[in-house]
């Protein structure tokens, strides 16, 4: 291969591994994934790094040794794109194409089904509301948390897309949640407007950082663990404070 | 019996069924995770209905999801992460962390104590179950691989 081929693959390569970890993968997978696509492509004296904030990873084609580098600053868990590129990296080691094509290749991996904003808010509705029959509520409870929920989807894109960052936006969706919550519930629609919220925000918690951040550790990548579980407490902590603050703020208002 | 049993099982199993879809998975995989989440579930009660220490019971009903991932992954090749995240889901003590903090602002330090006392508990039997898991699986391929690679 040619040192412009050598270059295109190791990007390709890297925008692989970034897009895995984007959409939820464990570090270790990340690792390997990358490790076994450069030794398929012939690559040597491999040094792979990634941490949930970035990959490092530098080979040996021929002569020359490649280093690269991707930032990873957004999270937008597809557990089903992941699978996707899982498989697709299994028949990139094992056919091994040009690397021209790799870029075209993820392209159309990363181009599967979503589901659209209605059935997202829908599924939020459904989700919260499991969650409250979870946790005990009543059957009107459980259809109040619904109708938050299913609300409460369209709020978090709307914050999320002014520029919010996670833990802005976690903290608000749970005060937003926590206030309609007791609105309703006082207006006489709901009886517990505890349950009604512990419904709501659970649909916000951190659950691929926590699960990963465990998994991490049991693979052995402690840095990685510390950064998943530190950011998976720490947003789960801005939401209960932002639930528990509302709460708090609306019953002092007379709600 | 249906009231604890059968009721909670089915509440988890639809609450992770809705985790999934909003983890972005929408095929037979589903399925598979509702399944999961109820079994976690349902090793979680059968261990509290036996007197067993509360803390032990998360330790083992998320060892007993995470051995259920890790098979099932195998089983229909996909990544572990795909079930494991959401199987374990009703597990996470989303409820006494709130309540916790709902103490601290309300200068409850009883309940506050408590609560994250529990909350602080679970999460780290949690992570525990996971982790031996994960462990034991590990350790149970590299045996069964062994005569293969020979």
């Amino acid at each position: 291969m040619t040192e412009n081929e050598n270059e295109l693959l190791m990007s390709s390569i890297m925008d692989i591994g970034k897009l895995m970890l984007v959409s939820g993968a464990e570090i270790y997978r990340v690792e390997d994934t990358i490790i076994r696509l450069i030794k398929a492509y012939g690559g040597s004296a491999w040094q792979v790094t990634a941490v949930p904030s970035h990959i490092i990873a530098s080979a040996r084609f021929g002569d020359r040794e490649l280093t690269y580098t991707r930032r990873v600053d957004t999270t937008q868990t597809d557990l089903e794109l992941l699978d996707r590129i899982n498989a697709l990296s299994r028949r990139i080691c094992s056919e091994k194409p040009e690397a021209g094509k790799l870029g075209a290749m993820l392209e159309s991996a990363r181009s599967g089904k979503h589901f659209t904003d209605v059935q997202l808010s829908a599924i939020y509705a459904f989700t919260s509301a499991a969650f409250t029959l979870f946790f005990g509520g009543g059957w009107i409870d459980t259809l109040i948390s619904a109708v938050i929920a299913g609300s409460l989807y369209y709020v978090r894109k709307l914050i999320a897309k002014s520029g919010g960052n996670r833990i802005f936006v976690a903290l608000f969706c749970s005060a937003y949640s926590a206030f309609l919550a007791k609105l309703l519930c006082n207006v006489g629609l709901g009886a517990d407007p505890d349950k009604v919220i512990i419904g709501v925000v659970m649909v916000l918690i951190p659950g691929v950082e926590l699960v990963n951040g465990f998994r991490d550790f049991s693979a052995g990548d402690i840095q990685a663990g510390i950064m998943h579980m530190g950011e998976a407490l720490f947003l789960g902590v801005m939401i209960a404070v932002g639930a528990a603050g509302m709460f708090m703020l609306a019953g002092s208002m007379g709600l | 019996m249906i009231k604890s049993f059968v009721l909670p099982v089915l509440w988890a199993a639809l609450s992770s069924l809705g985790f999934g879809m909003i983890f972005g998975l929408r095929t037979k995989k589903l399925l598979y995770v509702a399944l999961g989440s109820a079994l976690t579930w349902l090793a979680y009660l059968i261990c509290m209905e036996l007197n067993t220490y509360e803390v032990s019971a998360y330790a083992i009903a998320a060892g007993i999801g995470t051995v259920y991932s890790e098979i099932m992954a195998r089983v229909i090749k996909t990544p572990v992460t795909a079930f494991v995240i959401p199987v374990n889901i009703p597990l996470v003590p989303g409820a006494s962390l709130f309540h916790s903090l709902l103490g601290l602002m309300q200068r409850d330090n009883a309940r506050f104590l408590e609560r994250g006392k529990y909350c602080l508990a679970a999460a780290c039997a949690m992570a525990l179950g996971i982790f031996i898991a994960t462990m034991l699986f590990k350790l149970v391929k590299s045996v069964a691989d062994r005569p293969k690679k020979r």
